[in-house]
């Protein structure tokens, strides 16, 4: 059993106002392994966000099955998702999502707290996890003083700290500058290699180039999946090029 | 059609923006229909309705026209300052969409152009309406004669245009300058501004509470009326100082020291809730201390108002005890005898015979009337460059009544040894032992005995708001040469007789009753020539001077009532703002909330946690005011005749209550606004 099943996923949105529809997702089959780090591509408006809005349990799909570790999420009642939400999943989004009310180690300590940990827990946990990320430094300083780079490590670190099943990201890198974002792919093969599964939405080919798989996504459908296999970064980020320009010019596979 | 460009897009502009603007134009037509009445009720043609007292009440309109004229610029100058502050992304937007500053201030005029001129007209005409019952309501209060033709004061309508039209010049020009001089990038962020953590200002927040607890220990601690008046302006001042630093800088001090119990605050209940009331109350601190203030204001203002109203009888029948009043005062002791009083009684009986009405005789009393100082050692010196007229605390007023006088008040048969006096302490005096009563360095000491419980004297001038203390002797008339006689030129000397009847049954009315009166006793004194030197008198009919008393309470009442729904409207459209803002700022925030695992329900329960906080801070801090300024205000009341503080407590509380509710209503309706902005926005 892998730890994440996607199957038959489709998701139809309906305008408000009148019964025109949109087909965001049509028919996406995929599975994750525990440990993998899977990166997911396709342009904006191919259904990547509406793709790990399900798998986070924000959002409902219209047909099919979503399963994490056998367990389906379109089972889950309205007051548990959220549990489910804090014990399961980790987030990083592109733009960090750090509450501006709290200070980055309350920001870190958020879900924990929701869940009724202790203090002397949640600082415990947190110090190896801010070395790691190296943000021991800033932990009491706030959002707003703090680099992009630093801030989306903090998310990361509110992320990792619930020692979630799998990692959500989505656009990790997109807010951040060069530098910033080599530091956080850098990151993400570290927590990989310590055995995090991670699932990763993206447009950038550089930070795909940095996962174990590559999925990509056109029209709603998973189009093509390439394995990184023994390829370094190097050679494995030509051929996410060479797919992603297949997947523009080519018309049907 | 090019010129129809700019008025459409103001049109539209506020439109859109609906949820901002009609408010605002609401108000404005509220203050300006209030203001319109007051003026209108002010009126000479509206004081012709009005019974005696009419020209007080008129000028107490027009009062209320100058307190409803000077809240409405403060308070229509803030609302829109808020208003553009709201709307500056929508003209950055139009700026970098290439619009210049000219085009932006054409949209300007025609949106102020558009909202005042509605404004105006729709106020006015409401006005125009309402006066009519308001006009009805005010005479019915005072009895005077009903109308019921439909009137316009068109003097009052060019006065209520002409100045609104000032004020909304003044707010157009001041939009102008606002965004003229704001570059468009900063125009385009201005509403993201402010983002940075608030510090706890411990100076600040301190500071607030020092001065709120001198403000409270100095309400509470006032002894005699009039320094309570002293007190109660630099006490409101303390108060509202210290509400905006409490507010501003106390709560996130108060939050502060809670983030810092590691246990309290990395709870789930308490963790989103203190930290984002930091933010709240920083962003919300003024708007939430503004609203303490008027809602203290407001509180204060009608149920002292009210009070006043419904304590009118009472304030009527303390100061004029009987029907007829009829106060003579001798020049000299000797003048001041039982024969003297006994020819004017029979004055008095003689008009009564004449007249063939019957009376009942309320008040007989002889008494002097004297001011001292209170000292150490239960003195009171009378030496007049002893008394310090700035040092009103000490002063005391002190009336000698002959013992026999109160026996028989009393229908009591006490005697009094040699050295011995009935002493009664009253407003604020206090209780003596023994009394050392001195003046020119002779003095009288008196051992007080247990005087029982009746005072005589309770209803005498209770305009007099100096601490009072009556002394009966039994040595009336040493006394009274005792003290003229070392005593010349001082404070007092009055030597005084009260005489007060109720007219029973006659064919005349008290008031054709008491003006013939008036004729018989001065013939009277006339006739025997050492009073016609020496006496002189004035006299008092209830029923006429009781018009003054409805007519002043009754429109004090009525302005209190108006006034309360302006400053409660203001106080409405302040949370209301309140509320829209906090909602756009708070959706986004909540946004991330979702997605870190919090669910529906924990996100709306620390919702409702923190309005309810926000919510009931104001009306806290409106309750203890109030409750720190009754002492005071009731000190007050008491300047004005009224001591019924039972009555005063009721009508605080019954006002406190209904204020409460009408809060907790408009707080359920703008939070609705609240949630749907909360959950609208994705």
């Amino acid at each position: 059993m892998s730890l994440l099943e996607v199957n038959n996923l489709k998701k139809v949105y309906k305008t408000r106002f009148g019964g025109q529809e949109v087909e965001a997702l049509r028919d996406v089959n995929f599975a994750v392994e525990e440990g993998e780090y899977v990166a997911i591509m396709g342009e904006s408006g191919s259904g990547k966000t509406t793709l790990l809005n399900i798998l986070a349990a924000l959002d409902k799909a219209t047909a099919g099955r979503v399963a994490l570790q056998g367990m389906e999420l379109s089972g889950l009642a309205e007051k548990k998702i959220a549990n489910f939400r804090r014990d399961n999943l980790g987030f990083v989004f592109q733009e960090f999502n750090l509450l501006d009310t709290f200070s980055i180690e309350d920001n870190i300590f958020l879900p924990l707290v929701l869940s009724g940990k202790k203090y002397s827990q949640m600082s415990e946990k947190l110090k190896p996890i801010a070395a790691r990320l190296g943000i021991s430094e800033i932990l009491k300083k706030y959002p707003y003083e703090v680099s992009g780079g630093q801030k989306q490590r903090a998310a990361v670190a509110r992320a990792l700290i619930t020692d979630p099943k799998i990692i959500l990201a989505d656009e990790p890198t997109g807010a951040l500058d060069s530098k910033a974002s080599d530091e956080l792919l850098r990151l993400f093969g570290e927590v990989n290699e310590l055995g995090q599964t991670i699932l990763m939405v993206t447009h950038s080919a550089k930070a795909a180039s940095c996962a174990g798989r590559v999925l990509f996504i056109k029209d709603g459908e998973v189009f093509h999946q390439i394995y990184r296999g023994d390829s370094t970064n190097q050679s494995f980020y030509q051929k996410i090029t060479e797919t992603l320009t297949l997947l523009t010019q080519g018309g049907n596979q | 059609m090019k010129t129809l460009f700019y008025p459409k897009l103001a049109w539209d502009g506020i439109r859109k923006n609906r949820r901002l603007v009609f408010p605002y134009m609401l108000t404005c037509i509220c203050m300006i229909s209030m203001f319109y009445i007051l003026l209108f009720l002010g009126s000479p043609s509206t004081g012709e309705l009005l019974p005696r007292g009419g020209t007080t009440a008129m000028q107490v309109m027009i009062l209320g026209s100058f307190v409803i004229a000077v809240f409405s610029v403060i308070f229509l100058y803030y609302t829109n300052s808020f208003l553009i502050r709201r709307r500056a992304g929508e003209f950055g937007l139009y700026n970098v969409l290439g619009m210049g500053k000219r085009n932006l201030a054409k949209i300007i005029t025609f949106e102020t152009l558009i909202t005042s001129g509605i404004s105006i007209v729709v106020g006015i005409l409401v006005g125009i309406v309402i006066s009519k019952l308001a006009e009805l309501g005010l005479v019915k209060m005072l009895g005077g004669q009903i109308s019921y033709d439909i009137r316009i004061e068109w003097k009052s309508v060019y006065i209520t245009v002409l100045f609104y039209l000032v004020i909304f010049a003044v707010i157009w020009f001041s939009s102008i300058i606002r965004v003229g001089v704001s570059s468009a990038v900063s125009l385009l962020k201005s509403e993201k501004a402010g983002e940075k953590a608030p510090k706890a200002n411990w100076l600040l927040g301190l500071g607030g509470a020092v001065i709120l607890a001198i403000a409270y220990y100095k309400a509470v601690s006032i002894v005699s009326p009039l320094d309570a008046i002293m007190v109660f302006f630099v006490a409101v001042i303390m108060v509202i100082i210290a509400t905006y630093l409490l507010m501003i800088a106390g709560s996130v001090l108060l939050c502060r020291i809670l983030q810092k119990n590691k246990k309290y605050y990395y709870n789930p209940k308490h963790f989103v809730s203190v930290s984002s009331l930091v933010y709240r109350m920083k962003r919300n601190g003024a708007g939430l201390a503004s609203i303490a203030i008027i809602a203290t204001m407001v509180l204060v203002m009608i149920s002292t108002a009210s009070c006043m109203w419904f304590g009118s009888q009472d304030m009527i029948d303390d100061r004029y005890p009987a029907d007829i009043n009829f106060v003579f005062r001798f020049d000299k002791s000797e003048l001041m005898t039982e024969e003297n009083m006994a020819y004017l009684r029979q004055a008095f009986e003689d008009y009564r015979a004449e007249n063939d009405s019957t009376t009942t005789t309320v008040i007989d009393l002889p008494y002097m009337e004297m001011s001292g100082s209170e000292e150490d050692n239960n003195t009171i010196n009378f030496d007049k460059s002893d008394i310090d007229a700035f040092n009103v605390s000490s002063m005391r007023e002190v009336c000698f009544i002959p013992m026999q006088t109160y026996n028989e008040a009393t229908n009591q048969n006490i005697a009094l040894d040699d050295g011995e006096a009935l002493v009664f302490s009253s407003k604020g005096a206090k209780e003596y032992d023994t009394i050392n009563l001195t003046v020119d360095g002779k003095s009288r000491t008196y051992k007080c005995v247990n005087p029982g419980t009746e005072e005589i004297f309770s209803d005498y001038y209770l305009g007099n708001i100096i601490p009072m203390i009556s002394v009966v002797v039994s040595d009336y008339s040493d006394t009274m040469k005792f003290f003229e006689a070392s005593a010349n030129d001082r404070w007092y000397n009055m030597f005084t007789w009260k005489y007060s009847f109720d007219l029973n049954d006659s064919s005349m009315t008290a008031a054709e009753y008491a003006k013939g009166l008036k004729e018989a006793v001065s013939n009277a004194l006339e006739e025997k020539s050492e009073l016609s030197e020496n006496c002189w008198y004035y006299y008092e009919e209830r029923e006429y001077e009781a018009l003054e008393y409805v007519a002043l309470n009754g429109s004090v009442f009525f302005i209190g009532i108006v006034l309360s729904i302006v400053f409660i409207l203001a106080a409405v459209l302040i949370i209301y703002y309140k509320q829209i803002s906090e909602g756009y700022e708070d959706a986004g925030r909540f946004e991330v909330m979702k997605k870190v695992g919090m669910s529906k329900k924990e996100i709306k329960r620390s919702i409702n946690s923190q309005l309810l906080v926000v919510f009931f801070i104001p009306l806290v801090f409106a309750g203890l005011h109030l409750a720190f300024a009754f002492p005071m205000i009731s000190k007050i009341l008491n300047l004005f005749g009224l001591f019924n503080t039972g009555l005063f407590m009721m009508t605080t509380v019954i006002c406190f209550i209904a204020f409460a509710i009408f809060y907790a209503v408009v707080y359920k309706v703008t939070s609705n606004v609240y949630y749907n902005i909360v959950t609208d926005a994705k």
